[in-house]
């Protein structure tokens, strides 16, 4: 019965929310965000695959790699990791190429501009921003504003490049067939964006390279990492916590991001102080990033994702959700959240910016009052590379059962969890459709 | 029809979430395993009471370099300690001879190199083949710290390892004596910096912080112990002076000062025995074999 009324009043508050979030979707600029997103997923999965298969089998260190032995029996083992490495550097890092790309083309595209330039321009622009002027003749590009970290900014240039060829470009009629002279003509329609585009870019690059602002910024998050892993206040650690699932939402680093999560002196003083008693019981730290962000925060990567994979399994209706979710679930599995960020997607995406904050920081709550009643020892042992979610606290407790138990206590509450927004999504999607079709049948073209 | 349809979708993608989720259950077992080994090996070597010292000879010297000082630092400190050689051959293979005597706890060993020729290329050759030596070692004994000595190229070879391959956290290293070692090689001049002294400064930050450095120079004259210039061997402040917790800088004179006298030389035996040596107070062990 009382199911029944919380059904009723779910639903009810979904059909009050979905024209809102219908309002959000159909602007100009969240288009262009969404298919920018969605362009870099196909790179994004690529890469998470290759990723995955180089962290956990051909890294020494990496789960399956340390659980199987696999270098001590597989023949040339220590040469194996080469064609991923390429591979998955060089897919991942090249997203914010691709997503300066994708917003400048998409952009100049709503306004009849040549698209194929602008976003080659974009991508160039990005770039000439990224360049590191130095003495050197080496070319270095600043790592911040490339790679996955670099996505926000990427998109915003992008954005700003096709602002450019709106306003001083021509209008082009795509549609028409294309001879010699029209692409020509076309090529001179955009040459002035260009060229305002390149010399914005390279005076932003300059500026950026003068003042050294990305320095600047990239010690800033340097020093907030370093707080990040020194701080073994309960308080602190939720703090730090939710700023990241925020920061990962909106395409930014965050402090406690996966790959830094290694070497904090807490854990090193945990790790001696268990194995001069014999055990991991009244460590002196025991709520810390490692012990709760990322023994019961992470399944399936930021923001626990894999909840949502398995939310969108069981009760989902919609087809490209299930695509989506059946290839990204190996991935989510050995915690690369890449592919349901940018598949989804959930990057940018209001609504699931609730459940991905909420839900690592509720399973923190379960396993630190856990730890506090002494059910299970803090996570102070080694965890290999890659290892799936809902057995991190298990191995990191050295094997103990109330941490599988937990885990998956927290997996099941993470998809509950989601599966209210996941719903309030779906109906979006679906109200969308529904309204492409009407307006196709009025024969209205927006 | 529709509903079918989804129905079909669904089942696939269950089969999907059934199979990934038996793979994940049938992992558990094997992460078991490997943590339980895991953390009890880690336990072994963090519970380890051993605390060898490691000798790196000169460019030119044998494994056997240290032999001498081995026997007067063990009719000083009036114990036996094991003696154990290990010679790294140019392809990387290792032989070693000597045993670790049972309940002896500060085994000396001497890690001496096939190609034991001079030069800064040979000292990078020589680090990357003392990393093998120090990992084979630090597989077989299982020690959490260890003190390492190198004499002349010995300790310049030492500082290139620390910079270059030394990365363990599960080892620390307590002290290091550098014996007469040219961080200048033979220019007396500081401000001409050989390319070595250069890159050793350039690494520096990668020196373990909690380490006690003595660097030892010995001098025949004013300004020279014969062969190495006083001022190059001083030159290891430049590498160690603030990155390091101590960096203590001991001149020896009279007999036996000359370079290659130096591993022998009575005052650096001493030094060695005060500076390097675990104290005999500390080790409850020791004074068991004292009643035996």
């Amino acid at each position: 019965m009382g199911h029944g009324v919380m059904r009723i009043s779910e639903q009810q508050i979904i059909n009050r929310l979905v024209p809102t979030v219908l309002r959000i979707r159909q602007t100009d600029f969240y288009r262009v965000i969404q298919r920018t997103v969605m362009l870099t997923f196909p790179f994004v999965l690529i890469g998470s695959f290759c990723q995955i298969i180089q962290l956990t089998l051909l890294t020494k260190t990496g789960f399956l790699a340390s659980i199987f032995h696999l270098s001590t029996w597989v023949p040339y083992y220590k040469y194996l990791h080469y064609p991923f490495d390429s591979l998955a550097n060089l897919t991942l890092d090249s997203v914010a190429i691709i997503a300066a790309f994708g917003a400048a083309k998409y952009y100049a595209k709503i306004y009849h501009r040549d698209d194929q330039l602008a976003g080659l321009s974009g991508a160039i622009a990005l770039l000439l921003i990224a360049y590191e002027y130095s003495d050197q003749r080496e070319e270095t590009f600043n790592p911040v504003l490339l790679g996955t970290n670099g996505f926000t900014s990427a998109i915003l240039i992008g954005i700003v490049i096709g602002v450019l060829f709106r306003l001083f470009g021509k209008s082009t009629d795509a549609s028409r067939e294309t001879h010699t002279t029209q692409i020509l003509d076309r090529t001179f329609a955009s040459l002035l964006p260009m060229a305002l585009s390149f010399m914005l870019a390279v005076g932003v690059g300059l500026a950026l390279n003068w003042f050294m602002l990305v320095d600047y910024s990239e010690q800033t998050a340097v020093q907030l990492q370093k707080i990040a892993m020194s701080s073994h206040n309960i308080g602190l650690t939720f703090g730090l916590a939710a700023l990241t699932l925020l920061m990962e939402i909106l395409g930014l680093a965050g402090p406690l991001e996966q790959r830094l999560l290694v070497n904090a002196p807490s854990m090193t003083t945990n790790l001696n102080y268990a194995l001069s008693h014999h055990s991991a019981y009244h460590v002196p730290f025991p709520y810390t990033v490692n012990t709760l962000y990322k023994a019961f925060g992470t399944f399936g990567g930021t923001g626990m994702l894999l909840a949502l994979i398995i939310a969108i399994i069981m009760s989902s209706h919609n087809h490209n959700y299930h695509i989506v979710a059946r290839w990204s679930l190996v991935p989510a599995l050995f915690n690369s959240s890449g592919p349901m960020m940018t598949g989804l997607p959930v990057l940018y995406n209001p609504i699931y910016a609730i459940p991905f904050i909420v839900a690592p920081l509720v399973n923190m709550a379960i396993g630190g009052l856990a730890i506090w009643l002494q059910w299970l020892p803090p996570m102070v042992y080694p965890v290999p590379l890659g290892t799936p979610g809902p057995l991190i606290a298990f191995i990191g407790t050295n094997g103990n059962l109330v941490a599988l138990f937990i885990g998956v206590l927290d997996l099941t509450i993470s998809v509950l969890i989601y599966l209210p927004f996941m719903r309030l999504a779906e109906a979006t999607l679906h109200a969308a459709h529904e309204e492409t079709l009407r307006l196709e049948m009025t024969g209205d073209e927006n | 029809m529709k509903i079918n349809l989804w129905q079909r979708r669904r089942r696939n993608s269950l089969w999907v979430l059934v199979l990934v989720a038996i793979f994940l259950v049938a992992l558990i077992f094997p992460a078991y395993q490997w943590t339980q080994a895991n953390v009890k090996s880690m336990a072994g070597r963090h519970d380890s009471k051993l605390s060898p010292v490691i000798l790196i000879p000169g460019s030119s010297a044998t494994q056997n370099r240290f032999d001498r000082l081995v026997t007067q630092l063990n009719k000083a400190d009036k114990q036996r300690h094991s003696l154990i050689k290990l010679t790294v051959k140019t392809d990387g293979t290792i032989k070693s001879t000597g045993t670790l005597r049972p309940r002896d706890n500060e085994p000396f060993i001497v890690v001496g190199f096939q190609n034991n020729k001079d030069g800064y290329d040979n000292i990078q050759k020589q680090a990357k083949w003392f990393s093998l030596a120090f990992k084979q070692l630090a597989r077989r004994y299982q020690f959490n710290n260890f003190k390492a000595i190198g004499h002349s190229n010995g300790g310049l070879i030492y500082t290139y390892f620390f910079e270059h391959y030394f990365t363990r956290d599960d080892i620390t290293v307590k002290k290091l004596m550098t014996i007469g070692s040219p961080y200048n090689f033979s220019e007396a001049n500081l401000s001409h910096k050989t390319q070595m002294l250069a890159d050793f400064i350039d690494y520096r930050d990668r020196i373990p912080k909690q380490l006690s450095v003595y660097s030892v120079a010995g001098t025949e004259n004013y300004d020279s112990d014969g062969l190495v210039p006083a001022r190059s061997v001083e030159a290891g402040k430049y590498v160690y002076q603030g990155q390091v917790k101590h960096y203590t800088e001991v001149t020896v004179t009279g007999d036996n000062a000359q370079h290659s006298d130096l591993p022998q030389n009575e005052q650096i035996v001493s030094l060695i025995q005060e500076y390097i040596l675990d104290s005999k107070k500390k080790t409850p062990t020791k004074s068991l074999m004292g009643a035996n």
